[in-house]
C-alpha cells in the first residue's frame, strides 16, 4: 500500500469488479445522481484551482507592497516573506497553493470511484449506459447538485 | 501686479492643484490617462478591452473547453491594480485577463527572468515570477498598454492540471496572448 491514498484503493477495487452491492428489485440506481457528482465533482476541482490561482498572484504581487506606507500588512521583511510564502512555496507544504492540492485530489478520487462504479454499472445494465450518456451529454458545466 | 508676480501665483495655483490630484484619498479617477504626481502610475487600469468579455469562440479557439470562473481579479498591492477575471479549464490551467496600470518598464525593473516577444505589434513581457522562477508551473504575461498593461497570470500546477501539464505555464500564455491581444482596440 505504502503511500496509496485511501480513495485509491477503494478506485482498484472498483475497477477489479471487487466492490459489489446488492440490492433487491425494489432499488432503482438513480443514473442521474451519478452524472451530478460527477459534474459536481468537476465543478468543486475546477473553483479549487482558481483559488490555486489567487494564491500564486497572491505571491507574485506582494513585490508591489509599499513597506513604507501603512499597508493593510505590516511590511517588515520577516513578515512580508511569512506571507508570501503562506500564499504559496511554503517549505512544509502548509501554503495554501499546497492546501488546495490535498483538498483537489480528495474530490478528484471521489469522482473517480464513482466514474468506476457507474462504468461496471454500465457494463452490466444496457437502460443504465444508455441514460447515463445521454444525460452527461446535456449537463451543462457548474455545480448542479440539488439545493 | 507685475509680470514676476503674476508668474509666481500662476505657479502656486498650478501647485496646489498637482497636489489635489495626486492625493490617495481621491476615488478612483474616471480618466484612465491621469497620472499620480509622485510616482508616474495611472490612478485607473487602461482601457480598450473588457477582459471579462471575451466571445466562447475565441475562448474555445485557444484551448477547448476554456472558460470564464466565477472568481473575478480584482485586486490592489501598493498603488498597482488589477482589474478582470479568471478563466479556467477542468482539469488544466487557469489563467487572468487582468487589466492593470503596472507597465512593461515597472517589471523590467524588477529583472525577472522571462523573455519579450511582439504579439500583433504590441510589446508581451513574460515573466518568471516569485511563486515559480522557472517559469513551467506559473508564469505571467504583459502586454503593453497605454498607462499600463493587459496581464495574463497563467496557473499550470502540474497536481491538478492532468491535461495541460504537459505544456509550460508560459507556452500557454503566449498562446492566450496570441488570440486576445487582436482584440484590444487600436491605439488603446
Amino acid at each position: 500500500m505504502g503511500a496509496e491514498t485511501p480513495m485509491q484503493g477503494l478506485i482498484e477495487s472498483a475497477k477489479n469488479g471487487q466492490l459489489s452491492v446488492s440490492f433487491n428489485d425494489n432499488v432503482y440506481v438513480n443514473v442521474e445522481e451519478f452524472v451530478l457528482i460527477e459534474r459536481d465533482c468537476e465543478a468543486m476541482k475546477d473553483q479549487i484551482k482558481l483559488y490555486q490561482g489567487l494564491a500564486r498572484d497572491i505571491s507574485n504581487r506582494e513585490v508591489w507592497g509599499l513597506g513604507d506606507r501603512s499597508d493593510w500588512i505590516i511590511s517588515t521583511p520577516d513578515l512580508v516573506g511569512k506571507f508570501r510564502s503562506k500564499a504559496q512555496g511554503d517549505p512544509g507544504g502548509n501554503d495554501v497553493h499546497s492546501i488546495l492540492q490535498k483538498h483537489w485530489e480528495i474530490v478528484d478520487g471521489i469522482q473517480q470511484l464513482h466514474r468506476e462504479i457507474a462504468n461496471r454499472y454500465q457494463q452490466a445494465d444496457a437502460e443504465f449506459a444508455a441514460k447515463y450518456t445521454e444525460l452527461m451529454a446535456s449537463v451543462p458545466q457548474g455545480f448542479q447538485g440539488k439545493k | 501686479m507685475g509680470m514676476r508676480t503674476l508668474t509666481t501665483v500662476v505657479v502656486l495655483v498650478g501647485a496646489v492643484m498637482l497636489a489635489g490630484c495626486g492625493s490617495s484619498e481621491d476615488p478612483v479617477a474616471g480618466s484612465p490617462t491621469g497620472t499620480s504626481a509622485a510616482d508616474g502610475i495611472a490612478e485607473d487600469v487602461p482601457t480598450g478591452i473588457d477582459p471579462c468579455d471575451i466571445p466562447p469562440e475565441v475562448l474555445n479557439s485557444i484551448t477547448p473547453g476554456l472558460r470564464k470562473g466565477n472568481l473575478d481579479d480584482n485586486t490592489s498591492r501598493g498603488a498597482i491594480k488589477w482589474r478582470g477575471c479568471r478563466y479556467v479549464v477542468s482539469d488544466g490551467y487557469t489563467t487572468t485577463m487582468s487589466l492593470t496600470n503596472l507597465t512593461l518598464d515597472m517589471l523590467r525593473e524588477k529583472n525577472y527572468p522571462g523573455r519579450e516577444d511582439v504579439v500583433d505589434g504590441r510589446t508581451v513581457l513574460t515573466t518568471h515570477q516569485a511563486s515559480d522562477p522557472t517559469g513551467v508551473e506559473g508564469c505571467v504575461l504583459n502586454v503593453q498598454m497605454q498607462g499600463g498593461s493587459l496581464e495574463f497570470s497563467v496557473d499550470n500546477s502540474h497536481g491538478t492540471s492532468p491535461k495541460t501539464r504537459h505544456l509550460t505555464a508560459c507556452e500557454v500564455g503566449m498562446s492566450v496572448a496570441e488570440k486576445i491581444v487582436p482584440l484590444i482596440e487600436p491605439g488603446a
